[in-house]
């Protein structure tokens, strides 16, 4: 399961670093006017401006183009889609897994999306898991007052109302801001992290390779950054792979409020409120099933490899 | 017992105050003010006037700590945009919250309950494996997802139209919501349950009650349930606050006018003492019932009781 996991994991992360190589209003390649175009969705040459892979295919000389042809911002008037009636469409033969209410590519927005998800939870990882790792290591071995301190501040951050807080903090920032979404919920989750790292400080802060590195006269942040934080690791390790699909989850939940991803942003999120928004009329499961499955996805596999390796640490200790 | 009592109430009061602190700093140090929003065309004297009435020019310290007083005669002072008071649209709001949540956990424990000892029980048993599959599945799949797709499938026209779409009103609006809302806790829940039970009946206690010729029915439920339920509780505690979470997304989904909407209505406005009112209240709802589950964790464990007296 843990090998079925990261392989679902890389894929993901793949498809988010070459988001527009899969799927582009411009494509990979293009000749055009005598004039060579590589990677145009990155560069944005002004010559390519309002042009898409339907209007460039019949004058190119050659292009090599996307999977999907379809960038994620690209609306009902310049997908070049005939179908009669008002989006949102069902998935057909141009648009793969369907469109959404603007007639924009579902197929699209899911492979650009991925983008945004994980840059978001890695962000709400590395700062909760930094942010925890050094004060629990610092509460760990210092002890006292400022092991008292942590453990308030610990009971403090971990009954805070995130949710209603972050609509607090989107209410002042006057809307959606992803930034603010790491910054909120990096310090609201670093208590896990710092839980653990203090307990295994307290373990092995008197076993004989601290104090002969003691004796030996280091310094009080080498042997904290050298011996300590380096051997309590593992199981903040081990949690902050959970918390990736956590952060996954929750940022989803709040994309899905309208208060993570700001529109037109492509997020798995959005699209799952664009599905909530067209329940009755017409009914647009495909705005519902893809963008859930991607989240599950996503989620259980961070799970099954944070099972692996806590597997492997316990296996070690 | 009295001791834990006070010793856990006397320290919510410094965490509800920086809970509320933080939040209070938050939502007014944020640049302009909600007269700067559609009111362009009103005088400045008028302005100046609504300023004073809201206090919009008292430094913000002074402002917290006037905030705190009222706040202590339960008065949460009044929207900004219909100047109809907090407190009374909290009133109408709260109540289907906990009724939601309420039901949503309560049901959550008893299936956790019951299919863990169940599972710990017939653990070699193929039903018990799929089960325990069908459970670390659920665990990664987000709780508004299920609900949308339970919209779809269960409330409109595309599949069967069961159960109502949106609102509170009778029993059968509340199916799908609760449903959806225990579905995470049911997912974490279980899987505690089903561990704690499980290493139980494997110690020494039940080992002996198996040798006084106890039937297995009574070895489960009066000896290796009552001590799986000690970690249960505490889990229960510290899940809460995602319960609450999930209970906003929820009310979104199913259009119940409850303190989620009530707080996510506000934003468009910029309607800051509704917004302030919610987070506190919600703040305070979330410490009063991880209290009662550490009352609760204490009435089950005996050494949580009495401290000191663990061996």
């Amino acid at each position: 399961m843990t090998r079925v996991g990261a392989i679902v994991i890389v894929f993901w992360v793949a498809l988010a670093l070459g988001a527009d190589l899969i799927a582009s209003d411009l494509p990979i390649a293009v000749r055009v006017d005598g004039e060579t175009f590589v990677l145009p969705a990155w560069s944005r040459p002004g010559r390519l401006f309002d042009q898409t892979q339907a209007t460039l295919a019949p004058r190119a000389e050659w292009m090599v183009g996307t999977l999907v042809p379809f960038g994620p911002l690209q609306t009902l008037a310049t997908t070049g889609t005939t179908r009669t009636g008002a989006p949102p469409f069902s998935p057909d033969e141009r648009h793969w897994l369907g469109t959404d209410d603007l007639g924009r590519d579902v197929l699209a927005r899911l492979v650009h999306g991925a983008r945004l998800t994980l840059l978001i939870a890695l962000g709400v990882v590395l700062l909760s898991t930094v942010l925890g790792v050094l004060l629990g290591a610092v509460a760990g071995w210092k002890g006292g007052v400022f092991d008292l301190l942590l453990s308030r501040v610990l009971e403090i951050a971990s009954t805070f109302p995130t949710v209603f807080f972050l609509i607090v903090v989107v209410a002042a920032l006057r809307g959606p801001s992803v930034v603010a979404v790491v910054i909120v919920l990096g310090l609201t989750r670093w208590p896990e992290a710092a839980r653990l790292v203090r307990a295994e400080v307290l373990r092995i802060k008197n076993l004989d390779f601290v104090l002969a590195a003691r004796a030996l006269g280091a310094s009080e942040p080498r042997i904290l950054a050298r011996h300590l934080i380096p051997n309590a690791l593992g199981p903040a390790i081990v949690s902050s792979t959970f918390a990736v699909g956590s952060a996954v989850l929750v940022e989803s939940a709040l994309s899905f409020l309208g208060l993570g991803a700001t529109p037109p942003a492509a997020s798995w999120g959005e699209l799952l409120q664009q599905a909530h928004r067209n329940l009755i009329t017409p009914g647009a499961w495909w705005l519902a099933v893809w963008p859930g499955l991607a989240i599950a996805s996503l989620v259980l596999a961070t799970q099954a490899v944070g099972k692996g390796l806590a597997r492997r640490f316990d296996g070690r200790a | 017992m009295r001791r834990l009592i006070v010793t856990r109430l006397v320290w919510m009061v410094p965490t509800f105050l920086v809970i509320t602190a933080i939040t209070f700093a938050v939502a007014h140090l944020a640049p302009g003010d909600p007269l700067q929003l559609g009111e362009e065309a009103t005088s400045s004297a008028a302005v100046d006037a609504a300023r004073r009435e809201l206090e919009l020019d008292r430094p913000i310290g002074l402002r917290y700590v006037t905030w705190l007083g009222r706040l202590a005669r339960f008065d949460l002072g009044r929207s900004v945009v219909d100047r109809t008071p907090v407190s009374s649209k909290i009133g109408d709001a709260l109540p289907r919250t906990v009724l939601v949540s309420g039901l949503a956990l309560l049901l959550a424990t008893l299936v956790s309950i019951g299919l863990g000892v169940f599972l710990a029980a017939r653990r070699a048993s193929w039903v018990a494996k799929v089960f325990s599959a069908a459970l670390a599945l659920a665990s990664g799949v987000p709780s508004f997802w299920i609900a949308v797709l339970a919209l779809l499938c269960l409330a409109t026209p595309r599949g069967v139209e069961l159960f109502p779409f949106q609102g509170l009103g009778t029993p059968a609006h509340l199916v799908l919501p609760v449903l959806c809302l225990a579905w995470a806790t049911v997912a974490m829940l279980t899987r505690y349950v089903r561990e704690g039970v499980a290493s139980a009946l494997e110690q020494d206690f039940v080992r002996a009650a198996r040798a006084r010729g106890l039937n297995e029915r009574r070895v489960l439920l009066n000896h290796a349930l009552p001590n799986a339920l000690v970690p249960v509780v505490t889990v229960l505690g510290l899940h809460l606050p995602h319960v609450v979470a999930g209970s906003v997304v929820i009310e979104r989904v199913f259009g119940i006018q409850g303190m989620g909407l009530l707080a996510f209505e506000a934003i468009g406005t910029r309607d800051y003492p509704v917004v302030m009112g919610v987070a506190t209240v919600m703040a305070g709802v979330t410490l009063v019932s991880m209290l009662l589950t550490d009352l609760l964790a204490a009435a089950v464990d005996p050494r949580i009781r009495q401290p000191g007296t663990s061996p």
